[in-house]
């Protein structure tokens, strides 16, 4: 070819070639616009990635840095900062791949440096968001640019979601020159490989984040991102009606969704989004005090637990029933077998009546083996809504002849008497979406006393050596199949207990505007608030 | 007593503060033999959210407890937490001013600082901490506002006894050869007593409004019905969302009434028992009263029961 | 007022802040549950790790030791880190104590202001309509709570008539600083709030100025100032109203104490960030720097206003004298 004409094909081969999208592409490419206005309850006081935990502080530290990965509700692990993960040695190491066009927002180019020092930060510096981890966490060492293998001591199956998810990625040349990175609150221009930046801040008031727009992976499609923050439930309703506010990000009282759903006139262009949650509110019991170390009683009170009752009544009809198994629908190992057990007062007085628990003395009570009536004290918190179940709660055994009464307690208090194995039984609440909680919250060891307290979560001394070879079996097992089987026979163990009796799964409730911006996309749990949603907010006009 | 009850009546305010008070009391007692509905009681919950109309003339709250029935019950608790607290304050600041006015020295010293310190600490956190410590039932908060708020009692009690203690009849007495215990029951104590009665029934008062700001705050007792938690309640219900006044106003009234009704009648009593002081310097010599009890009101920014502060 | 007088008293608040700071630190840690129960949340955590997390908060040594570290740290003046803001307490409460007192202070000038003047007026004409309805008005609004007072004001003026914004401090748009917009704002956004706290100041106020000088108006000097032929304009403000104000710069000085932590429920149902809000806070999450360092503050601030109130009473009467 003749010397002009080539390099005009190679110019034109070379303008050709920046035009194929790299990767997963510079997403954000359209023009990012409108301004998001989302209503907050808590402030935010710390951006300190490793060290802030209300929930709009991960909020924002969520879109200023970014993790190795994501999690999605449907297909679990997906990537983030890394584009790929390779789970090696048995389950001792994972190796990650990371994406090379992510940048620092000063510019500074991401590489596994960053990330080996990310972790070798959390493990020398002891930040105690992470100690549940630091003990299993061998270290990390950059291979190459992108390539970065992080080793545990033992292998986890959930070690590997939690390190991929949680910790954000700080850059190494800003935090290696920090003193006291434990009491740094990083509020002034933090500097993250996230789609966002802090752009402005008034403490106690809002928070706005700016779209940068070259995002290696993101495709948000908003400018700005503006929490404002609210002392007062009321008057953030008050704000979003006016349109002040495009979202709240909390879930608000039943009685305000019932309202708006009542009443949609009074509230234009409101919307109320509804998202199972994935905890289950049970009543705990002491399976080391009798008589309620007899699975028979327990069964029997289960059995006179009216759910819809309680739904109608507490929560206004804004949840759903649950089953004895403990895990909500919307999580992977759901076992489908374990439905919710409908309510029967008859078959629980006969089974009551069976086992010989019978009122001979005709006062309503029925007494136990030893001739003394049964009492049950239920252990509760003491805000309103507590207060309400109890009071059901307490009307419905009552229907069987079991005299239970309930005790309001401060939280602190409560956690106290659980911690000591003080009660009967107690209101409480679980979440086995992170499957490892079935180890920590029934496994024998959990529930041993030392010192006068119950070493882990197992509050009620459930104890069940099965159960215990299974969990031990499930937090090693790599395999997701594997695992999920091993998960659904616990759930058939835990329903045989009646140690947790499923009261409801109460729905979370967010309300939004839809005028101005479309694509709010509802999740369990998250509600609208999750990065489907973010990724296809699209604003749509209006002020 | 048959005198002073008629010359109390005869005292306009007098009539009024009777007249509420009295009937206060009999709708406390007579609450459930009165009171359409049991709040109590599950079986009885209406629809919720009603205003007033049939069959619930105030409406229904948040759970479909008729909110007049909650009101006719809540007078127990205001009345019962009041009253009791009012006798503890004043029954303890009383001993403990006769003793330290009468005895001096050590006694005094000890009480004395000890009120100084009662007056400097903060009363709201303290109040929180010691809800979360000693729980809050009522009875409990029964027991905290009368470890707050004797300081105030004992400081006025001193300061009468130290004028008392050089008058002729005591100094007479003493003369005599009467023991301390005596002098201080039989001429002391019956000296004060009026100043203590009418201190009873304002503290009553003053602890009335204290209670409900504790319980709006949501630090009251969780299980029981009064006035002040039907205010938390329609603060945190969203009654300013819904418009629901009939949640806010009813209460509040309830509140209002009552402690005026105590008020008329303490001030009343005042001016009966001890006719030749002044109208005037009583007024203001109360109102310092007042102000150092509702102390605990007014470093909590929770009440001014009695003098108005203008702070909180 | 004799020296020694200042010395034992100087030597009493100093045994009397001791002592404060003592209990200060002491009844949080009786109250049962951690403070940093967030962070133990976890079920993951080892014993071990739940020893370390203790540590590092220091909350591993046994009370006396931390009680001696407290006061260490107190003499420099260093009030601790919040658990929950992770930041210097001191720099928290400082942040917060101007938004208390823009509201305690516009309501104390307002109450104080208006008070007086219609308390003199009322005086004035004794026994007149002003006077039986500032009386009448007295007992009835002592008996309403403020709180209640708030509540029914946001309703109407927020809800069925929005005149006034009902919540937070100042519109989120406007930015801070010393311009009229964030005035205004801030102005628009006290008034509620204010209002409901000096409904009962200004009639408080005004009757114990009515009072003090009905009082006094049949006392000695002024017959005397009138006999010497001064006229009763002359005499009533001169004389009457300046011993008046003996009974109200006592009334003020114990007012005084109310300034910073006084308008706590105001706060609560308005979103006011002050210090009453703080102290609601700190107490509800235990956290432990922040509520001993709001205690204390408050402590010192009662103390000091109680000084400054008995130094002013004994300057104005001179016929107080302080043994």
């Amino acid at each position: 070819m003749e010397k002009p004409l080539r390099s005009v094909v190679i110019a034109i081969l070379c303008v050709g070639l920046l035009m194929v999208p790299t990767g997963a592409g510079v997403a954000g490419a359209a023009k990012a616009v409108g301004n998001l206005n989302l209503g907050v309850i808590a402030d935010v006081k710390n951006l300190n990635p490793y060290m802030g935990y209300g929930s709009s502080e991960t909020f924002v530290i969520g879109w200023v840095y970014d993790t190795l990965l994501g999690w999605d509700s449907d297909e679990g692990l997906v990537p983030g900062l890394a584009d790929s993960w390779e789970i090696k040695d048995g389950g001792t190491s994972v190796e990650f791949k990371l994406n090379p066009n992510a940048k620092w927002h000063d510019g500074k180019p991401v590489t596994a440096e960053d990330v080996e020092f990310s972790f070798n930060f959390i493990r020398e510096k002891r930040f105690p968001s992470f100690m549940a981890i630091i003990g299993n966490l061998a270290g990390a060492k950059a291979i190459d640019k992108h390539t970065v293998r992080v080793t545990f001591r033992s292998p986890s199956s959930n070690a590997v979601r939690f390190i991929a998810t949680a910790p954000s990625i700080l850059p190494k040349h800003i935090w290696s020159k920090i003193d006291d990175p434990r009491n740094y609150p990083n509020l002034d221009n933090p500097i993250g490989c996230g789609p966002c930046a802090v752009a402005e801040r008034r403490d106690g008031q809002f928070i706005t984040l700016k779209n940068l727009g070259n995002h290696y992976r993101s495709s948000l499609n908003v400018e700005t991102i503006t929490l404002r923050v609210l002392r007062d439930e009321t008057m953030g309703i008050m704000a979003l009606r006016r349109g002040d506010l495009d979202a709240l990000l909390w879930s608000v009282d039943p009685a305000v969704a019932e309202e708006i759903d009542r009443n949609p006139k009074g509230y234009p262009n409101v919307k109320v989004a509804m998202a199972p949650s994935t905890s289950v509110r049970t009543l705990m019991f002491n399976l080391r005090r009798a008589p309620w170390n007899d699975a028979t009683l327990r069964k029997a009170v289960s059995l006179a637990i009216n759910q819809k009752e309680l739904i109608d009544q507490v929560l206004l009809g804004y949840g759903s029933e649950q089953g004895p198994g403990l895990v909500v629908p919307s999580d992977l190992h759901y076992n489908k077998a374990l439905g919710p057990v409908p309510r029967d007062v008859a078959k629980a007085k006969a089974i009551l009546d069976q086992a010989g628990y019978v009122d001979k003395n005709r006062d309503g009570i029925r007494e136990d083996k030893n001739g003394k009536p049964i009492k049950l004290e239920i252990l509760t918190g003491n805000l309103p809504t507590s207060i309400n179940l109890a009071e059901l709660l307490v009307y419905q055994i009552k229907q069987i002849g079991i005299d239970a009464y309930f005790t309001p307690l401060t939280a602190e208090s409560l956690r106290n008497k659980e911690q000591a194995a003080d009660f009967d039984a107690a209101v409480s609440s679980v979440s086995f979406s992170v499957p490892d909680m079935m180890f920590y919250y029934a496994h024998t060891s959990r529930g041993v006393i030392n010192e006068g307290r119950v070493a882990g979560f197992n509050y009620g001394g459930y104890s069940n050596p099965e159960y215990d070879k299974l969990a031990e079996a499930m937090l090693v097992e790599m395999n997701d199949q594997a695992r999920i089987k091993l998960l659904r026979d616990m759930q058939a163990k835990l329903a045989e207990a009646y140690y947790h009796i499923p009261l409801f799964s109460s729905n979370v409730l967010m309300l939004y505007r839809d005028d101005r911006f479309t694509g709010w996309t509802v999740e369990p749990d998250s509600c609208i608030n999750n990065s489907t949603t973010y990724s296809n907010l699209v604003y749509k006009g209006g002020k | 007593m048959h005198d002073i009850a008629s010359r109390l009546w005869r005292h306009p305010r007098g009539r009024v503060g009777i007249i509420i008070t009295a009937a206060v009391i009999i709708i406390a007692i007579a609450a459930p033999w009165i009171a359409p509905y049991d709040p109590y009681d599950i079986g009885q919950r209406g629809p919720r959210r009603l205003p007033p109309g049939p069959g619930h003339p105030l409406g229904t709250d948040a759970q479909g407890k008729d909110i007049l029935s909650k009101l006719i019950y809540g007078a127990r608790v205001s009345l019962i937490v009041g009253i009791t607290t009012g006798v503890c304050v004043t029954v303890l600041g009383a001993l403990l001013g006769i003793v330290a006015g009468y005895l001096g020295g050590f006694a005094d010293t000890l009480i004395m600082r000890t009120c100084d310190i009662l007056f400097v600490v903060p009363g709201l956190p303290l109040m929180i901490l010691l809800a979360n410590y000693m729980g809050t039932k009522f009875y409990m908060i029964i027991v905290i506002f009368t470890m707050l708020g004797w300081a105030g009692v004992a400081r006025m009690i001193r300061s009468q006894v130290l004028s008392l203690k050089s008058r002729d009849f005591v100094v007479a007495s003493r003369s005599v050869g009467a023991r301390p215990g005596h002098i201080m029951r039989e001429h002391i104590l019956v000296s004060v007593s009026p100043l203590l009665i009418v201190n009873g029934v304002l503290s009553a008062a003053g602890v009335m409004v204290a209670e409900a700001g504790l319980s709006f705050l949501g630090f009251g007792d969780p299980t029981a019905v009064s006035w002040g938690k039907m205010l938390y309640e329609a603060q945190s219900g969203h009654a300013l969302l819904f418009g629901a006044w009939w949640w806010v106003i009813p209460p509040g009234l309830a509140i209002f009434i009552t402690v005026f009704g105590f008020m008329m009648f303490g001030y009343a009593l005042e001016e009966v028992l001890n006719p030749h002081i002044p109208r005037q310097s009583a007024y203001s010599k109360l109102r310092k009263r007042m102000a150092r009890y509702a102390g605990i009101g007014k470093q909590a920014g929770i009440g001014r029961p009695g003098g108005g502060e203008s702070i909180g | 007022m004799s020296g020694a007088y200042w010395a034992r008293r100087l030597l009493q608040t100093a045994l009397i802040l001791f002592i404060v700071v003592t209990l200060n630190f002491f009844l949080p840690r009786l109250t049962p549950g951690t403070p940093a129960g967030h962070l133990y949340n976890d079920p993951r955590l080892s014993p071990e790790a739940k020893q370390e997390i203790l540590a590092q908060f220091g909350l591993d040594k046994p009370l006396h030791v931390q009680y001696a570290v407290y006061l260490g740290n107190l003499l420099r003046g260093e009030l601790g880190t919040s658990f929950s803001y992770r930041r210097p307490v001191s720099e928290i409460i400082l942040s917060r104590i101007p938004w208390t007192l823009v509201l305690t202070l516009s309501s104390f000038l307002v109450s104080v202001a208006l008070g007086v003047a219609l308390g003199a007026a009322a005086a004035w004409k004794r026994g007149g309509h002003l006077d039986t309805i500032l009386l009448s008005a007295s007992i009835v609004v002592s008996a309403l709570p403020s709180f209640w007072i708030a509540m029914i004001l946001t309703l109407i003026l927020a809800f069925y008539w929005p005149v006034f914004p009902a919540y937070g401090m100042v519109s989120p748009h406007v930015p801070v600083g010393w311009n009229w917009a964030f005035i205004g704002s801030v102005a628009r956004h006290a008034f509620l709030p204010v209002l409901s706290m000096c409904i009962g100041g200004i009639v408080g106020y005004g009757i114990l100025v009515r009072n003090s000088m009905v009082e006094i108006s049949g006392e000695d000097f002024v017959r005397t100032a009138r006999a010497k032929g001064l006229s009763e304009n002359t005499a009533l403000y001169r004389h009457a109203l300046r011993n008046a104000m003996l009974p109200l710069v006592t009334r003020i000085g114990m007012s005084l104490s109310g300034l910073v932590g006084g308008a706590t429920v105001i706060e609560t149902i308005f979103s006011w960030e002050g210090m009453g809000l703080l102290i609601v806070e700190a107490s509800r999450s235990l956290d432990y720097p922040l509520m001993q360092g709001t205690m204390l503050i408050m402590a010192v601030i009662t103390i000091l206003a109680n000084l400054c109130a008995d130094l002013a009473y004994a300057r104005l009467d001179p016929r107080v004298k302080l043994k």
